[in-house]
C-alpha cells in the first residue's frame, strides 16, 4: 500500500513528539487504542487561562498513519480553543492525509484520542 | 461418497462441533492437530474431483471451513474472541470498549520500551518476551475463569487485552529476530 507524501512527511519527521506534564491542572491527557492492530496513542494538550491549547504532545505506537494522524492533530490544535479541538473530525484528518479506506480507522484513533484528552482536561477543571 | 454434513454452507459454523470437540476454552492442541489433518484428508477436494457439481462444491466449502476453524481455535485469543461470538457477542463492538488508563499506559511503556533496547542487546528482549508472556498468560486465566464463570464483560475486556498483547509478543519475536 502506498502512503501519500504527507503521511510519509509526519512519519518521517513527527511533529510534537514528546510528553507534558499530567499533574498540571492545564494539561489534558488521552489515551487511546486499537486492539486489532494493537496501536496506543497518547495525546496531550496544555491549555492556558484563556481556554487555548497553547502546546499539544503526542507519542504513538502504530503504523505510519496512526503517527500521521496523531501529529497533523497536534499541529491543528494549537491555537485553537478547547472546544474546536473536540470537534475536529476524522474525516478533515483522514481527507488531509489522502488516507485510503483500509486506514480511515487510524484517523479514527486520533479523533478519539483529542476527545479523551478535552474530557480529561475538562475533568480536571471540574467543568 | 456423500457430504451432507457440509450441506449448511457458507453459514457460519461452530467449529467445535466441526471438529467434533466440546466448546470451550481449554483444549488440546495436538488433539485438534490430529483432527484436522484427519478432516483435511477426508474433504480434500481431490477426492471429489470425479463428484456432481454440487459434492465439490460442499468438498471445498468444508475444506475451507476446516482451515479457518484450525487457525481459529489454535491461537487462544483469536479461540476466545470465537467462544465470545458463540455467545452472542459482536466481536468489533467489544473491540471499541473504553479499556483502563492503567492497562493503556501499561501498553505504552512496553512499546516503548521494546523500541528503545539498543542493538545486540538480546537479554533485553528474552526479557522483554518473558514478562510480555507473563501478562498475556494472566489475562488467558481471567478469561478462562470469566468464561466458566459466565462474566462474560470480564471475559470480553479480557479478550481485548489479549489481543493488544498478543501483537506486542508478535512485535517483540520480530524485532528480537531481525536484530
Amino acid at each position: 500500500m502506498a502512503y501519500s507524501d504527507k503521511v510519509i512527511d509526519h512519519y518521517e519527521n513527527p511533529r510534537n513528539v514528546g510528553k507534558l506534564d499530567d499533574s498540571d491542572a492545564g494539561v489534558g491527557t488521552g489515551m487511546v487504542g486499537a486492539p486489532a492492530c494493537g496501536d496506543v496513542m497518547r495525546l496531550q494538550i496544555k491549555v492556558n487561562d484563556q481556554g487555548v491549547i497553547e502546546d499539544a504532545k503526542f507519542k504513538t505506537y502504530g503504523c505510519g498513519s496512526a503517527i500521521a494522524s496523531s501529529s497533523l492533530l497536534t499541529e491543528w490544535v494549537k491555537g485553537k480553543s478547547v472546544d474546536e479541538a473536540a470537534s475536529i473530525k476524522n474525516t478533515e484528518i483522514a481527507q488531509e492525509l489522502s488516507l485510503p479506506p483500509v486506514k480511515i480507522h487510524c484517523s479514527v484513533l486520533a479523533e478519539d484520542a483529542i476527545k479523551a484528552a478535552v474530557k480529561n482536561y475538562r475533568d480536571k477543571q471540574g467543568q | 461418497m456423500t457430504v451432507s454434513e457440509g450441506m449448511e454452507g457458507r453459514r457460519a459454523r461452530n467449529y467445535f462441533d466441526l471438529f467434533r470437540i466440546p466448546t470451550g476454552f481449554d483444549l488440546d492442541v495436538k488433539d485438534l492437530g490430529t483432527r484436522y489433518r484427519t478432516l483435511q484428508q477426508q474433504f480434500h477436494p481431490d477426492r471429489f474431483s470425479d463428484g456432481s457439481d454440487t459434492d465439490r462444491r460442499v468438498a471445498a466449502q468444508m475444506s475451507a471451513d476446516i482451515n479457518a476453524g484450525f487457525q481459529v481455535l489454535s491461537d487462544p485469543t483469536s479461540r476466545a474472541g470465537f467462544l465470545l461470538q458463540c455467545e452472542g457477542f459482536d466481536l468489533q463492538a467489544l473491540e471499541k470498549q473504553a479499556l483502563s488508563g492503567e492497562f493503556l499506559m501499561q501498553q505504552m511503556e512496553l512499546r516503548e520500551q521494546l523500541q528503545s533496547i539498543p542493538p545486540g542487546q538480546s537479554d533485553a528482549y528474552t526479557q522483554l518476551s518473558a514478562e510480555s508472556r507473563q501478562l498475556f498468560d494472566s489475562q488467558v486465566g481471567i478469561f478462562r475463569d470469566a468464561y466458566a464463570q459466565g462474566e462474560f464483560d470480564r471475559a470480553g475486556t479480557a479478550w481485548v487485552h489479549l489481543l493488544y498483547l498478543k501483537k506486542l509478543r508478535e512485535e517483540v519475536e520480530r524485532r528480537k529476530n531481525s536484530q
